[in-house]
């Protein structure tokens, strides 16, 4: 079969966005600011140079979520499957019943491998009933072999499904397409001034919002779009996918409009606290909390991303043998003095787990940052920062109530397990002094993306 | 990018001025790039043995957390309680008001292999 994916590139690519990020964005901010005029520091993602952060610093982006934030996600990519066998190719390829899924919805879903490990995680839409486009992550398009390691794009390994005689297609669309989120209270207000509101009301019924987790397609100065109320914040907003013929123009209109609600283009550093810093579990990411050679089982998503009643998917009997021995590993936040990357979490002196992300976080309230008894100044100023993370845990130390359910607070008071992140030996021995933090799930911000629209339809 | 030419570097980007047997050290203005805006950091107390190559303190920014590594072996003589007060003066003048901490040298020879200015140069071209 001919390969879908790309070879590797030479060096790492630039997005759509990158020049206009350079010479458009920075000098606008800069001159808004009064600051000097500087490069960006990028980091490479996925084979992309992206923005760690632009001349704002990633604590003041970070903070922008509270307002408004728009990111630039022109590094992940778009593939398009039709044909009449796409549902049942699907179905088989990936974890999620993509049958199911009613034309105009978004679906969240896990790409396995045969040993139950993740190899991406991805948000599918239904266009029609043959035609499907899933949203994957940055770098998982390149089917090449790099350093003697074999890599295989998501479409292949899709695509490898493919059965004798089915009508089913893949083509990435990615470079016909520029991917800008909006995301936070005036997410609404924003895409409202530039596209009209209808692009946000419910396809079935225009009367009403649109509902969380489905999609609209529109056409706009004579090209299609894609707006689909998802995201990787766990807050309110969108995803917008931007025909690039009109993207230059668009991306001019979306950040201008921003900087004026006083919101800002959010890099790489501010969009990890974004993903980690809503509701009690934040978001995993693919290559931190996921990876090829562990499951995703008793990951906050695997429910709504796992059809176990499938007859068949790729990973299935892997995940099957795994639950029969009712694993006890969890997936938890935690928040810390300081950063923890790199280091495992002990309960009580014993090993607990892996930190698997963590970043300093703006968000905190002064009163989650005095419970971790620190003695840093930084964590106990009025308008200090600590940090926050995840880690996966062999077990969940929080009790069950009688029904098996966590018990996450008493008296409306969040409980939290004192725990220390020490840096280890290769028997897992702690090194040094540890960092001392706490598992809650009590979150940083509300999860607000599911909420009704109403509460922000007004600002 | 700033580098000095009175000063030695190392290739874990601190800088090194040696005056009378007294080495202070701190790190370099591309290191202090690199990691953006710096939180958080831990400097060894006085009195501490340190040796070259080895970790002697961290140095947290927004999203990373590095190992200080003492580019000399020694006893610590001095460090900077402004800087792990106001850890933004790293960012602003690592070569001045951000300096970390100073050394006692007890190995002279040690200062031969670090990198001079020309090389330091070289090294951060290269990345």
């Amino acid at each position: 079969m001919n390969k879908l994916g790309f070879d590797y590139p030479s060096s790492p690519r630039k997005t759509f966005l990158y020049n206009l990020e350079e010479q458009w964005y920075i000098p606008l901010l800069a001159q808004k600011r009064g600051l000097p005029i500087q490069p960006i520091k990028r980091s490479n993602f996925g084979e992309y140079y992206m923005a760690v952060n632009y001349l704002t610093s990633v604590l003041e982006e970070a903070a922008s979520i509270n307002n408004l934030s728009v990111y630039n996600i022109d590094h992940m990519a778009q593939l398009y499957f039709w044909g009449k066998d796409a549902p049942a190719l699907l179905d088989r390829a990936l974890a999620g019943n993509m049958s199911a899924m009613k034309v105009g919805a978004c679906k969240y879903t896990l790409l396995l491998n045969e040993s139950g490990g993740v190899e991406d995680d991805m948000i599918v839409m239904r266009l029609s009933e043959t035609e499907y486009i899933a949203v994957i992550n940055a770098g998982h398009d390149i089917t090449d072999t790099v350093n003697g390691k074999q890599l295989i794009a998501d479409i292949d390994r899709i695509m490898s499904q493919k059965q004798e005689g089915e009508d089913v297609e893949a083509e990435d669309l990615s470079a016909q397409i520029v991917k800008v989120d909006i995301q936070g209270p005036l997410s609404y207000k924003l895409i409202k001034s530039i596209y009209g509101e209808q692009v946000l009301k419910n396809r079935h019924n225009p009367e009403k919002n649109m509902n969380f987790f489905t999609f609209n397609e529109f056409d706009y100065n004579d090209a299609h779009y894609i707006i689909s109320r998802t995201g990787y914040t766990n807050r309110w907003g969108w995803e917008l996918y931007i025909p690039a013929t009109n993207a230059e123009e668009d991306f001019k209109r979306i950040v201008s409009q921003a900087l004026e609600l006083g919101a800002l283009l959010v890099g790489l550093g501010g969009r990890d606290e974004n993903r980690l810093s809503a509701g009690p579990f934040g978001l995993p990411l693919m290559g931190q909390e996921y990876d090829p050679y562990h499951t995703p089982i008793n990951a906050p998503l695997f429910e709504a991303a796992v059809d176990l009643d499938k007859p068949f998917f790729v990973g299935k009997s892997a995940l099957e043998a795994e639950l029969a021995t009712n694993p006890q590993k969890a997936l938890l936040m935690f928040f810390a003095e300081g950063i923890a990357s790199n280091r495992k979490v002990f309960l009580s002196g014993k090993l607990l787990g892996t930190v698997t992300s963590s970043i300093v976080s703006p968000n905190l309230s002064l009163e989650q940052r005095l419970a971790i008894g620190s003695s840093r100044k930084n964590v106990n100023n009025e308008d200090g920062y600590a940090a926050i993370g995840l880690a996966w845990l062999y077990f969940n130390p929080f009790t069950k109530d009688e029904e098996g359910k966590y018990i996450t607070e008493k008296d409306g008071v969040p409980i939290r397990i004192p725990v220390q992140f020490y840096k280890v030996d290769e028997q897992n021995n702690p090194i040094g002094t540890p960092l001392l933090g706490y598992l809650t799930m009590e979150g940083v911000s509300p999860a607000t993306a599911s909420k009704p629209l109403k509460y922000i339809e007004n600002l | 990018m700033l580098v000095p030419d009175d000063l030695y570097y190392t290739e874990t980007h601190e800088w090194i001025r040696v005056d009378d047997g007294i080495a202070t050290v701190g790190i370099t203005d591309f290191a202090q790039k690199e990691l953006g805006d710096i939180v958080y950091l831990e400097l060894p107390d006085i009195g501490t043995k340190v040796f070259t190559g080895e970790p002697c303190g961290t140095i947290e920014a927004v999203k990373s957390a590095e190992d200080l590594i003492s580019p000399v072996s020694g006893v610590i003589e001095d460090k900077n309680l402004e800087a792990e007060e106001s850890t933004e003066i790293v960012n602003k003048s690592p070569y001045e008001e951000g300096w970390l901490f100073r050394v006692r040298l007890s190995n002279l020879e040690e200062l031969e292999d670090l990198l001079s200015p020309r090389d330091y140069v070289k090294l951060i071209e290269s990345l």
